[in-house]
């Protein structure tokens, strides 16, 4: 219904589009919030589609004008990200909700805390957890549901204080009365569960399992999936404590593979922690010893139960672990010793490729490689561990090859034969199916034709399947997805790849890009963050993590990472640039006069962004005889001569070029000058509108107008100031203009006097969109965006 | 249809979306939800879109809380 107008209309067939706009705005975002928490309960927030609901749901909330809402998406953020076993990824969504003060109907910060705890439970963190309990009782009161909230937190409060050995440690708080019986079953699951624990904690453990087994039931016939796995790790957790370890066995080998169905990575931790017998028994579910309490093991056990855990939550945990479970990946940087018979082939490469005369006759070649390739006979390996990895070594090395070569059918024929003698090698299957998809994608119009992509995927999700542990094939389905514009499912390999390894920079510089062109900066700077924090010393991660937090407006990071990457590649151009940026953000005008002329020093080619910045050094320091040297050398440059810049890279520095001018006096020629060079170029700052807008009262009662103008150009375009480079060929073109007014006929008015800046032609509306109304504001135009070809 | 007839049908729906609210806030998901499948019917008879979706909503949202997120909402026939 909120796709379709018609079926709305079906409901009520004298609905005003006015009404059902309204319900589209209001609706959509949480119809697919419903969606995807459905899905979620019913097949596991990581089952396929899950990750794509995110970004798109976010992007739901953005086109609809329901921003308030991306909060929600955050918290199902958390569940999908803990889910698929990334704690650490999980604790930023859910911190970033802590962090989101907003006092209005959208605070959503009780939500974020008791994730919060919930994570650190499971992490074993439970002193940090129980530290969070002022403030889960705090925001109580600015959920939308006190009494609800007031009820989980009880819940929450309780299990804590019992897992601390201290049961009345928060009693006299967050006193509710339970609804009647049969009005709010899920808590009435929770607080069932919540009693088990109690009585396994009193040594009671048959009434535990009795009523634990009793909800079980009822909740495999209402086939919900998640909170049945929750109630199955309490009754495993009931019988391990309890010593049947046979019933306990039994049960545990069921709930794995419903959870390996759907790839429930974080509860196959979890439930490999719980069957491990030297980890202390405790009556929840955990990833690692509780910290705190009569449940934490002694000192000198610490040890001991700590590193049982193959897949631990903290990087440094994460770093020693590397070590002890290593298991053969093949990837771009991989350094792990090549096979003879392959680094033979490696040799011949680096030689023909070295070697740049034409080939003669009898000369190697690309194709004598791959011929060679295809005929080593993996039997002459002395181990099956050498043969597969000799397969798996000429399989990646084909798929460096095959783009160059005729002998695209053959490879093919090849990679069948070697992968119907290892199907069940995950890694050799995502191998060849990356060996096809380069086949079919970069090769011949046969090859495209006789590989099957359904078939690739199926072979990629195959893999992943058969291990769920390797970095590389999570990666190698990842770049899969992506190229298909599968962002969903490239967001999950990638982000489960990167999970297995956080130190892969290139996992992570991938997941990163997914991430902000789903607009989540602040998610891919979090990304590129903790793969630096691993101590990977990897030049293009500083440089991608300095320009995402420099977008993000955290110059001081922004800074730190330029720092680290001039300490790995010193004096390269851009990286002085990008600091004077942010020292210019943080009025740190002396530092950055140091750095704008190192930069100058290092990218003498492209001096207009620079020349901005020292204006704009200038006008911080009061020194205006500068400014208006620096703004008359800047206005010298014609703005097609820029072809070192891109096009946000233009329109940063010119916001750097008005901040400068904007502080000379309003009729300084200059100024005047500038101001016509910003509007002609269509890359003008906001903030040069608002002066000309905000002056006076506001006026009550105006609207929002999104106007689209054509401007016909003519001979004196080619050296019109406004011209940017690349744009010689236009004989017009289109722009759209943001605008306040209070009739569309005003709103045209204002566009046009400020378009006729832009060319001496005059430029006609072709479209006035009403994009808001009854706002209390001073009328004019608000913004203008760049041109298009008409 | 009259125009006061209209308005009972008006007064009637907003009345059970009071009761549904008043419900709901005290985390009577089960009583929550009977008034807002009544909601759904009468809305849907008496062709009222906005009290119709927001009563499929309500259906939806508390789904979870009565552990009954499988069972699909039942729409009725139109009259």
């Amino acid at each position: 219904m909120l796709a379709s107008n018609e079926l709305a209309r079906s409901i009520q067939p004298d609905l005003s589009e006015q009404e059902y706009e309204w319900a589209v705005h209001w609706y959509s975002s949480c119809g697919y919030d419903n969606l995807a928490k459905a899905t979620a309960e019913i097949s596991g927030h990581n089952s396929e589609g899950m990750h794509a609901c995110i970004s798109e749901g976010i992007e739901v909330c953005r086109r609809t004008g329901k921003t308030q809402c991306i909060t929600c998406f955050r918290e199902y953020a958390t569940d999908v990200y803990h889910t698929a076993d990334d704690t650490d990824m999980a604790l930023h969504y859910a911190r970033m909700g802590m962090a989101a003060e907003n006092l209005e109907s959208q605070d959503r910060r009780w939500a974020s805390v008791t994730d919060v705890m919930e994570i650190l439970l499971t992490r074993g963190e439970l002193a940090a957890a129980s530290e969070l309990a002022d403030s889960a009782i705090e925001f109580v009161e600015t959920w939308h549901s006190p009494i609800r909230a007031r009820l989980i937190t009880k819940n929450i409060l309780t299990e804590i204080a019992y897992l601390l050995g201290d049961p009345k440690r928060w009693e006299e708080q967050c006193v509710q009365a339970a609804p009647p019986k049969g009005e709010y079953l899920s808590y009435e699951l929770s607080c069932d569960c919540m009693q088990a624990m109690i009585e396994c904690i009193a040594g009671d453990f048959d009434a535990a399992i009795k009523r634990l087994t009793r909800w079980e039931q009822q909740l495999t016939r209402r086939q919900c999936f998640e909170q049945w796995a929750e109630t199955r790790f309490c009754l495993l957790a009931a019988y391990r404590m309890a010593g049947n370890q046979l019933e306990f066995e039994r049960l545990a080998d069921q709930l794995q593979r419903k959870l390996q169905a759907a790839r429930d990575w974080h509860a196959l931790r979890c439930l490999k922690y719980m069957r491990d017998e030297s980890t202390i028994p405790v009556p929840r579910v955990i990833t690692n010893h509780l910290d705190v309490g009569p449940f934490a093991p002694q000192k000198s056990n610490v040890a001991a139960t700590s590193s049982i855990d193959s897949g631990s939550d903290s990087d440094s945990e994460k770093e020693e672990d590397a070590s002890a479970d290593q298991s053969i990946t093949i990837d771009d940087s991989s350094d792990h010793e090549l096979p003879p018979v392959i680094a033979e082939i490696h040799e011949r490469l680096a030689k023909l490729i070295a070697d740049e005369t034409p080939a003669d006759e009898g000369q190697d070649s690309i194709d004598n490689i791959i011929t060679d390739l295809m005929a080593i006979n993996t039997l002459d390996q002395t181990s099956e561990d050498d043969r597969q990895s000799t397969s798996r070594w000429a399989l990646y090395t084909l798929s460096l090859l095959v783009p160059q070569t005729e002998l695209a059918n053959e490879v093919w024929d090849w990679a069948g034969k070697l992968l119907a003698g290892q199907r069940q090698d995950a890694v050799t299957l995502s191998l060849v199916a990356r060996l096809g998809s380069i086949l079919k994608y970069n090769g011949s119009e046969q090859m495209s034709d006789r590989i099957d992509e359904k078939q690739l995927e199926g072979w990629f999700r195959e893999s992943l399947d058969l291990d769920a542990e390797n970095a590389s094939n999570f990666g190698r389905a990842g770049d899969f997805f992506l190229f298909l514009e599968n962002l969903g499912e490239a967001e999950r390999c990638y982000a489960r790849g990167w999970r297995l390894d956080r130190s892969d920079g290139d996992l992570a510089s991938k997941l990163a890009r997914i991430y902000r062109r789903t607009e989540r900066e602040r998610d891919a700077l979090a990304v590129l963050d903790m793969t630096i924090r691993t101590g990977t010393e990897d030049p293009n991660l500083l440089w991608e993590a300095a320009l995402s937090a420099q977008v993000l407006g955290q110059h001081e990071s922004t800074l730190t990472y330029l720092q680290a990457f001039d300490d790995l590649v010193p004096d390269q151009p851009w990286g002085n640039y990008y600091r004077t940026n942010s020292l210019l953000e943080l009025q740190r005008f002396e530092e950055a006069l140091t750095a704008v002329e190192r930069e100058t020093e290092l990218n003498p080619d492209s001096p207009f962004p620079v020349l901005a910045q020292r204006a704009a050094i200038a006008a911080g320091t009061g020194q205006t005889a500068k400014l208006q040297q620096w703004v008359t050398e800047i206005l010298s440059l014609p703005l097609s001569s820029i072809d070192y810049l891109t096009p946000s890279g233009l329109q940063k520095a010119l916001a750097v070029l008005w901040q400068a001018a904007e502080t000379l006096a309003a009729d300084d020629p200059l100024r005047v000058q500038v101001i016509e060079l910003l509007v002609a170029s269509h890359l003008a700052p906001d903030r040069l509108f608002e002066q000309h807008r905000v002056i006076g009262e506001p006026l009550e009662n105006v609207n929002f107008y999104r106007c689209t103008i054509e401007q016909p150009l003519d001979e004196r375009w080619l050296n019109w100031p406004g011209r940017l480079v690349g744009e010689e060929e236009l004989s017009s073109y289109q722009a759209t203009w943001g605008v306040i007014a209070r009739s569309d006929n005003e709103a045209a008015e204002s566009v046009l006097e400020w378009q006729s800046k832009c060319f001496p032609l005059a430029a006609k509306i072709l479209d006035v969109e009403l994009a808001g109304e009854g706002y209390r504001e001073h009328v004019g135009v608000v913004w203008q965006r760049p041109r298009i070809s008409s | 249809m009259s125009e006061s007839s209209d308005r009972d049908i008006d007064e009637q729906l907003q009345s059970l979306q009071a009761k549904e609210s008043e419900f709901t806030s005290l985390c009577m998901f089960e009583s929550a939800h009977r008034v807002a499948t009544e909601i759904r019917r009468l809305a849907r008879a008496e062709r009222r879109f906005t009290p119709y979706l927001r009563a499929t909503f309500t259906i939806m949202n508390n789904s979870g809380d009565r552990l009954s997120i499988h069972k699909p909402v039942a729409t009725p026939p139109l009259r």
